[in-house]
């Protein structure tokens, strides 16, 4: 009987692109690629005081850690199933578990901005329910540890810079131009005292 | 049909500032996780800057929560392109460590590996090549596809592919122990 893997996530992440690319799964290789992908478990940092004003009143930041985001998704995930959202079962895993991510946002792109993305009309969530299953708190930054028995370094750690190997990367920076200039939202600060 | 062409679809500022939180809510972990295997400095403050960049371009977002993930990591990757430019023109002194260094024991690799994991997962991937990490950073942290990571670095699919099979290669060797090319 196989033990459950304790961050199936991450365990899905890193197999479908070691997959993918027809890598050997060497162990050392695999775990290396696994220590690379809990670099995104962290808890969700703390917005700085710039973005908490262009959130605004919106829905409170919850600092959840990946592993209790995955398990907040995976419930939205069958709620989206039960309204008809319908993630194939049939796909593969990995696929799955980002589809459902996928389709969340979407889900909730669609509710706070129904103009906005584009794709398939998603069913409109539950009327008396919020954008996301969350737990109010009016301290977001107070908000402590979530309590994960896993043994994961959330903290944030310098970063070594020396010795990096040599850049190749030196093409203009720009992000891709969006599709529709001039469609911009222009950012209005509301007014907080 | 185009929902952007519409003026009225554009979100309100209560409805970008929602999309702001859900999106920083759902995404910013990756984002500070994507910019510490990147090496830049002070990842949490450039992980704000990226999603204060963000806030303007909601309305530009095509393509659902891919687009989303999309523009987020184009943003960010941006970010860690100037990071790397800009310190190429003025190094910064740092102190040194000689357990990063490859050069002074055949054992530097080994060392990086018993370390705790997100350490020794941040000195590895400072070991390979800039495009190397990144590729490997977009597709693993962000889990971006294989087009998507192609739109974030301005190249074609095939050269991620060939990329992203460099990395590996690489860093099987840096983890191996090997010397890297």
């Amino acid at each position: 009987m196989n033990e459950p893997s304790p961050e199936p996530h991450v365990d899905l992440v890193v197999d479908a692109f070691l997959a993918e690319t027809g890598a050997e799964p060497e162990i050392e290789l695999r775990e290396a690629l696994v220590q690379l992908r809990r670099l995104a478990a962290t808890a969700t940092p703390a917005p700085s005081a710039e973005l908490e004003s262009l959130m605004g009143d919106g829905a409170p930041i919850v600092l959840l850690s990946s592993r209790r985001r995955t398990i907040v998704l995976v419930t939205l995930a069958a709620v989206s199933v039960s309204l008809g959202l319908g993630v194939s079962t049939a796909a593969a895993v990995s696929p799955v578990f980002r589809q459902t991510a996928e389709d969340t946002f979407t889900a909730i792109v669609h509710a706070v901005a129904p103009g906005l993305g584009s794709g398939a009309p998603v069913p409109a969530p539950h009327k008396s329910a919020p954008p996301l299953v969350v737990t109010p708190t009016t301290e977001p930054s107070a908000v402590p540890a979530p309590n994960d028995s896993t043994p994961r370094t959330s903290h944030p750690t310098p970063p070594p810079t020396s010795q990096r190997g040599e850049g190749t990367d030196h093409r203009p920076v720009d992000p891709p131009t969006p599709t529709h200039s001039g469609k911009a939202v222009h950012p209005t600060h509301p007014a907080h005292p | 049909m185009d929902a952007l062409s519409d003026d009225a679809s554009r979100p309100s500022h209560d409805g970008s500032a929602n999309l702001l939180t859900i999106a920083y809510r759902e995404f910013s972990a990756m984002v500070l996780g994507y910019l510490r295997s990147s090496g830049v400095d002070d990842p949490e403050a450039v992980t704000q800057d990226v999603f204060v960049a963000l806030y303007p371009r909601l309305g530009s977002i095509t393509g659902g929560a891919d687009g989303a993930r999309t523009l987020i990591f184009s943003i960010a990757h941006a970010r860690v392109v100037d990071h790397h430019r800009k310190r190429s023109r003025s190094p910064v002194s740092e102190a040194y460590l000689a357990a990063l260094d490859p050069r002074t024991s055949p054992s530097a690799e080994d060392e990086v590996v018993a370390r705790d994991g997100e350490a020794s997962v941040i000195a590895l991937m400072d070991l390979l090549a800039n495009d190397q990490r990144e590729v490997l950073a977009l597709r693993i942290i962000a889990e971006l596809s294989l087009e998507q990571t192609a739109q974030v670095m301005n190249r074609s699919a095939g050269a991620i592919k060939q990329l992203q099979l460099r990395a590996l290669a690489n860093l099987r060797k840096q983890v191996d122990g090997g010397i890297a090319g």
